[in-house]
């Protein structure tokens, strides 16, 4: 890794790298193998050398007009593509790229960025504080595999993101004569085409990996590359309707989000069938699951994510449904039909798990409180959620194809990634991505302050606690950011802040360029936002200068989350680029992290005397427990997606 | 996988038109009343049981149909006994995995070339763990087999059998006649080396003629036969025969004779063999028989005929029940009792079986690895004992790959195991928890530990009644079985000539005193004479008188007259210092124990108490207390009845014909045990156990296995 990386990624039709098995041997030597090289910063050789080559061909670039650099980036081509990523020439593209930024996007990279474009070049995880302007390092190494021909997908979590990102980045492009693409949800099908055919196209992780699925449909008769290339052989000159032109090279913003956060997310593909009798059948199964007690005929099991039907409740299921017909009639089925409606009944609440919002049931996603329109259940549970609502019944979705985006993106040949947390899940993107994680330091000294975790016994004194805090650092004309778990808990403060009069923004998780301006905007003086702790994600909130004077911003995390990281991201939204900022977290012992984790625990030590030491060793456990948990779940999709590979083989190699 | 009516990778393959491949055969077969479906796969020669419900689905796949179709239209006429979505993916998968399916869309190519690196991974990997079971196919006797059909196709029918029957009973018959011949010095002529190499150079013949009675039997009830080979079991070349074509015939008795064939093919030439022995002079040819019969008579029944092991036996019991597959699918179910049931895994899918077959399962799958881990032990002791390296070696192949290797297997399985995942703590501490207990067991918990051997009934020298003169017994003077003190007159003898030798001896003496007499006066020299005379008359007379004496028996010590024939005594003529009787002392009666080298340790330093039985009244025990022991080993034996000869159990040295001698050296005991009112008949075998309290068994074991290797490193 130290020179670079020689080769060119990817020729050939629709290049994508072929799924391979690890051997016991490449499993057992991951890990000392992930811990290799992992810094590369101030004063290690590394970034010293790459910032003086960069430096020492800078000044070839740096006085040329528009056409010069034009014509500096056609020289620059074909040596790319000749000789590959070697360091003289990678420092040559990032002088060049760092030369035409201020003339174009009034910005410039930094030094530490040049080391974070770097580390994404060689198809690594680039580490960076919030703040420290991940677009602009991905300009480094976008442009560079462009330069040499290499088409760059640049991946982002919203289509906000997606369009602000290639809408302030794309003068720099093309000032190097590269073409650049958006692929967002507005985008028709029939005009992704050409997107997708720019030098290097901005994208959602959703649309990309749906618009691969798309793709894989029509090849199906055509699984491997080699077939391509002879039909083509053989003249088959047809337009192939493809929508990508291969899985090259994708730059993953927010790296933790898509490939660990909603890595086991299958995204499906699929076609609406009509429901006519499933809504009786869902009816029906309603009515049955609602006559069955808990505890006694069914049991809701593994912290409440499954339910069991006991055998007494077998029993009385068979009493109730005696003299029924059709799926009725036989157990296995009508106990399945029941179970789904049981989940549906129990397990599945409103405003955690899904929000109804125009008569429609909405997944919302619990780690994100992200709502994910276009997703449903499957085997009915969506239609069964959509009659406990009273909403109208859509219809059974017909599954076509389905990828996880653990699988999507492992068939990347050169695969990067940016993200501000990414320590914990090294291990994990290492053996399932084989990305490596590179901390990439910061430019200026982090000023953030982060207060200990208040631990209260019931949520109301937590959320008294809140009120009070955001009260006493809106009176210093502080902004105050209140991240919550879930759009309940946002619409719960919501509540109180009204009650308290103090004037407040409240974001849900849509995504757009509102919710954006609302978050860029937070950063102004006695300004309060309320937001789910994804809302506005990747936009920087900028300190106004009085701001900055009374302290910089305030973020309080009402709840922990699920995985140590979450919490992070929320703290990151203070304190950047050298800012100052506090955070304080507050946590009860009726949060859900305890109570699905560690539910035993808090009455012994929570209400224990000395629980000023037990209570966070206790919270701290509780959330490694899920991370773990939610660690193995993903291992075990992984593993379980091998097995039904091979088990499915004879279907073919689709999705 | 859930087992869920509907599955997420149903889309996968609901539109596909798979049909089965045309080299499957299908057969009906009925096992345990239940109907099943077996496809045999002509090119790789296995077989695959459906049950009905499956078999529907896979019937209605004709290449024309989806899978969903058929699918719809199973669920249709099935009802609930319809297979689940996941089940018929599964099962789909499965003939894929079998090579038997084929569709309209090309497979994963990637999945195709990865099974068959596996496999092939898989065949090495099996033998490196299993060096000695190589298995090397080399020829087709399918067309010799067809060609000669009719020189052997009657054996296989009822007068076949009944040929077979006389030929073996006459066999049998014969060895029976003769089995003293056969048997006299058995291991010291198997074991000589010169036999050993006979034995390995005819086994490989015997065992053609075993698998040819296989192929054979195959083939006469019209099955294929189409691999014949050589597989190297521990290095020695066997024959073995696919006759895998059997388990397509649909009568299990068909079944069963083609597992049964091969045996009875060598009990035919084994009887065969029996027949030239008698007719011909010893020799080469004679020997040789003696080893076919050995070889063909006793090995096959023991190991071939075993349904323990993994032989004809197994096969001709899984055919029997009507359980096909009996041992792995017991491993299976076991495997899932404990999660189900050990480790809690509620939501598992037991492993098909019908009630009646769940008892054969759990109970073969115990039994069979007991019985193998026994007859390995005793396969590898007794190697050891003939080659000690030899064994120890085979000692620690046995002991990985028959229990370390199950254990790694079942701790990663704990481990790693996917579906343990919500349980992991669970198996943890029940896995734990045995192995504590297994554990604690062999270290903590003291088991017994006692030492038996067997002794005489005895009486000290100084306690027999011996008769100091000869003569004809004329009385008892003290009833048998009275108590009497030392010295008390026992029983009379008499001697007619002693009385009258004593008168004449007086007699003479006065006789010569008077002619003393006159000498003295006379010749002194004369009287010198008659004065020796005297003196010798006088001896004379005093060895008579003491004769007479002791016609009378008088008891030697205090206790109990014993004589064993009281009513043969009188009028019996009695030598002298023949034994008459005992006087056994009152209050404890002794017993003569010999202890054997190993043991005599353990007897000395930690016997806690010890019984003793009678061998005429072995209900009752009596405990004992050791009286003296004689500290130096020897070979000598109380009583004729400890020899092997004697019916004991202490082999006698074969070299010293002029007496019995051990021919390891024992160590002798003399025990005390209380006196009692039955007759004491000394001389009688007893049984005697000491107890050494009791020690956890690892201390057992390695004692054990000390003096296994002091054996073989100090001797």
């Amino acid at each position: 890794m130290t020179t670079g990386t020689q080769e060119v990624i990817g020729y050939g039709v629709y290049p994508e790298r072929l799924e391979k098995r690890e051997n016991w041997l490449e499993r057992t030597l991951r890990h000392p193998a992930m811990w290799v090289g992992r810094e590369i910063g101030h004063g290690s050789r590394r970034f010293e050398r790459l910032v003086r080559d960069v430096e020492r061909a800078a000044p070839e670039f740096d006085d040329l007009d528009a056409d010069g650099l034009r014509r500096a980036a056609m020289a620059l081509r074909p040596m790319l593509r000749r000789e590959g990523f070697t360091p003289a020439l990678v420092a040559r593209a990032f002088a060049l790229i760092r030369a035409a930024a201020p003339a174009t996007i009034g910005m410039r990279h930094f030094d530490v960025q040049l080391a974070g474009g770097w580390v994404l070049l060689n198809g690594c995880v680039a580490e960076m504080e919030t703040g420290e302007g991940k677009t602009l390092t991905a300009t480094l190494a976008a442009a560079t595999a462009a330069l040499a021909g290499t088409p760059v997908h640049v991946v982002t979590v919203n289509d906000y993101l997606a369009q602000r990102d290639a809408e302030e980045m794309g003068p720099l492009y093309r000032a190097l004569g590269l073409t650049i693409g958006c692929v967002t949800h507005h985008v028709p099908p029939h005009e992704r085409r050409p997107q997708y055919e720019c030098d290097i196209t901005y994208c959602t992780n959703k649309d990309l990996a749906f618009d691969y699925l798309r793709d894989r449909l029509r090849l199906k008769g055509r699984p491997r590359p080699l077939r391509h290339v002879l039909s083509r052989i053989a003249g088959d000159t047809r337009d192939t309707g493809l929508n990508l032109r291969g899985l090259h090279f994708a730059i993953v913003d927010e790296v933790d989000s898509v490939l660990v956060d909603e890595a086991r997310t299958p995204l499906i593909l699929s076609a609406e069938t009509d429901s006519g009798a499933l809504e009786r059948v869902c009816r029906e199964a309603l009515e049955l699951a609602a006559q069955l007690a808990e505890g006694t005929q069914f049991v809701l099991e593994h912290q409440r994510t499954h339910v069991r039907i006991t055998d007494a409740g077998r029993k009385r299921l068979g009493e109730l449904v005696a003299g029924r017909r059709g799926v009725w009639a036989g157990p296995n089925r009508r106990e399945e039909l029941v179970r789904q409606a049981l989940s549906a009944l129990h397990l599945f609440r409103r405003d955690q798990q899904y929000l109804v919002a125009d008569g429609k049931v909405q997944i919302v996603d619990e780690f994100t409180g992200r709502v994910m329109p276009d997703r449903s259940w499957e085997r009915g549970l969506h239609q069964m959620i959509e009659v406990k609502e009273g909403c109208a019944l859509t219809g059974q979705r017909e599954t076509l194809a389905r990828i996880s985006y653990q699988r999507f993106f492992r068939r990347y040949i050169r695969l990067a990634g940016m993200t501000g947390t990414a320590k914990e899940i090294s291990g994990e993107l290492w053996s399932v991505y084989r990305l490596k994680v590179m901390r990439v330091p910061t430019r200026r000294p982090v000023q953030r302050r982060i207060g200990g975790l208040q631990i209260f016994d019931t949520a109301d004194d937590k959320w008294r606690a809140v009120l009070e805090s955001v009260q006493r650092e809106h009176t210093k004309g502080r902004p105050v950011l209140v991240g919550t778990r879930s759009v309940a808990a946002s619409e719960r403060l919501s509540a109180l802040l009204t009650e308290a009069g103090l004037a407040h923004r409240l974001l849900n998780a849509r995504q757009d360029r509102e919710e954006a301006d609302i978050v860029s905007d937070a950063g102004q003086p006695g300004r309060i936002t309320v937001a789910t702790n994804m809302a506005g994600r990747g936009t920087d909130i900028k300190l106004a200068p009085d701001s900055a004077a009374a302290g910089g911003l305030h973020v309080i995390v009402t709840e922990l989350h699920e995985a140590g990281r979450i919490d992070r991201q929320l703290f990151g939204r203070c304190a950047r680029q050298g800012d100052p900022g506090t955070c304080e977290v507050f946590a009860c012992y009726e949060d859900e992290l305890i109570s699905r984790y560690a539910s035993l625990a808090p009455d012994i030590a929570g209400r224990a005397p000395g629980k000023d030491l037990t209570g966070p060793a206790l919270f701290r456990f509780a959330q490694r427990r899920a991370e773990r948990i939610h660690a193995m779940i993903r291992q075990e999709v992984l593993e379980m997606d091998d097995y039904l590979g091979d088990l499915l083989a004879f279907a073919g190699r689709a999705e | 996988m859930s087992n869920e009516l509907h599955s997420p990778s149903w889309y996968r393959v609901a539109g596909l038109r798979p049909r089965l491949k045309s080299h499957a055969e299908v057969h009906r077969h009925h096992y345990r009343g239940q109907l099943w479906y077996v496809l045999q796969d002509r090119a790789s020669r296995r077989m695959y049981r459906f049950n009905p419900a499956a078999w529907q689905v896979i019937g209605l796949l004709d290449g024309h149909r989806t899978v969903q179709d058929a699918w719809d239209l199973a669920c249709h006429r099935l009802g609930d006994d319809a297979p689940t979505q996941d089940e018929t993916i599964r099962l789909l998968g499965q003939l894929h995995g079998a090579d038997l399916l084929q569709s309209e869309i090309a497979p994963d190519v990637d999945e195709l070339l990865r099974r068959y690196s596996k496999q092939q991974s898989g065949k090495w990997w099996r033998n490196v763990r299993n060096p000695m079971s190589v298995k090397l196919p080399l020829i087709d006797p399918d067309r010799f087999l067809k060609r000669t059909l009719p020189f052997y196709r009657w054996l296989f029918s009822v007068w076949g059998f009944l040929l077979w029957l006389a030929v073996v009973g006459g066999g049998a018959a014969a060895a029976g006649l003769h089995w003293s011949d056969l048997t006299n010095n058995l291991a010291d002529r198997i074991l000589a080396p010169g036999n050993l190499v006979g034995m390995l150079v005819i086994f490989p013949f015997v065992k053609i003629f075993h698998e040819f009675g296989h192929a054979c039997s195959v083939r006469a009830r019209g099955g294929e036969v189409h691999e014949m080979g050589v597989m190297f079991l521990v290095f020695l070349p066997i024959p073995y025969v696919d006759a895998s074509a059997s388990s397509a015939f649909r009568s299990k008795w068909d079944r069963f004779q083609v597992g049964g064939a091969g045996m009875m093919a060598e009990l035919a030439l084994a009887a065969a063999a029996m027949f030239v022995w008698l007719s011909v002079e010893p020799g080469l040819v004679r020997a040789i028989c003696f080893n076919v019969m050995l070889i063909a008579g006793i090995s096959t029944v023991l190991f071939n005929g075993n349904p323990l092991l993994r032989y004809d036996g197994y096969y001709m019991l899984t055919d029997l029940v009507e359980i096909p597959n009996l041992g792995p699918r017991g491993g299976r179910y076991l495997g899932y009792l404990v999660q189900r049931y050990g480790f809690g895994l509620r939501e598992l899918q037991p492993p098909e079986a019908t009630p009646g077959e769940r008892w054969w399962l759990v109970l073969y799958t115990i039994v069979s690895y007991v019985y193998r881990l026994f007859i390995t032990f005793a396969i590898v002791t007794f190697v050891a004992t003939q080659y000690f390296v030899v064994g120890v070696i085979l000692a620690v192949w046995a002991a990985i790959s028959a229990v370390l290797f199950p254990i790694g297997k079942g701790i990663a399985f704990v481990a790693r195991g996917r579906n343990l995942r919500r349980q992991r703590n669970r198996a943890w501490a029940v896995t734990g928890g045995a192995v504590g207990v297994l554990v604690a067991a062999f270290f903590l918990i003291p088991f017994p530990i006692w030492t038996r051997t067997q002794g005489v009934l005895w009486v000290p020298e100084h306690a027999v009644v011996r008769s100091e003169s000869e003569g004809f017994v004329t009385k008892l003077d003290t009833a048998p079985g009275a108590f009497v003190e030392r010295g008390v007159a026992l029983v009379s003898l008499e001697d007619p000539l002693l009385e009258p030798q004593e008168r004449i001896l007086v007699a003479k003496l006065d006789e010569l005193d008077f002619k003393l007499r006159d000498m003295e006066v006379q010749d002194r020299v004369q009287g010198q004479i008659v004065r020796d005379e005297i003196a010798y008359t006088k001896k004379e007379l005093a060895r008579v008188r003491e004769r007479l004496k002791g016609l009378v028996v008088e008891s030697p010590a205090a206790g109990r007259f014993v004589v064993p024939n009281p009513s043969d005594l009188p009028a019996r003529f009695v030598h002298k210092g023949e034994q008459i009787g005992f006087v056994a002392p009152r209050d404890q009666r002794l017993v003569r124990v010999v202890v054997g080298q190993d043991d005599v340790d353990l007897v000395r330093r930690r016997t806690e108490s010890i019984e003793v039985r009678l061998a005429e009244k072995m209900d009752d025990t009596v405990s004992a207390v050791v009286l003296r022991e004689v500290p130096a080993a020897t070979g000598e034996l109380p009583s004729l009845a400890l020899s092997d000869r004697g019916g004991g159990n202490i082999a006698l040295d074969p070299r010293k014909t002029d007496r019995p001698v051990a021919l390891k050296p024992v160590f002798h005991f003399e025990l005390a045990i209380p006196a009692s009112d039955d007759e004491l008949h000394i001389g009688e075998r007893v049984y005697v156990r000491f107890d050494h309290g009791s020690e956890p068994l690892a201390y057992q074991t390695w004692r054990a296995l000390r003096r296994l290797f002091l054996r073989r490193f100090t001797v």
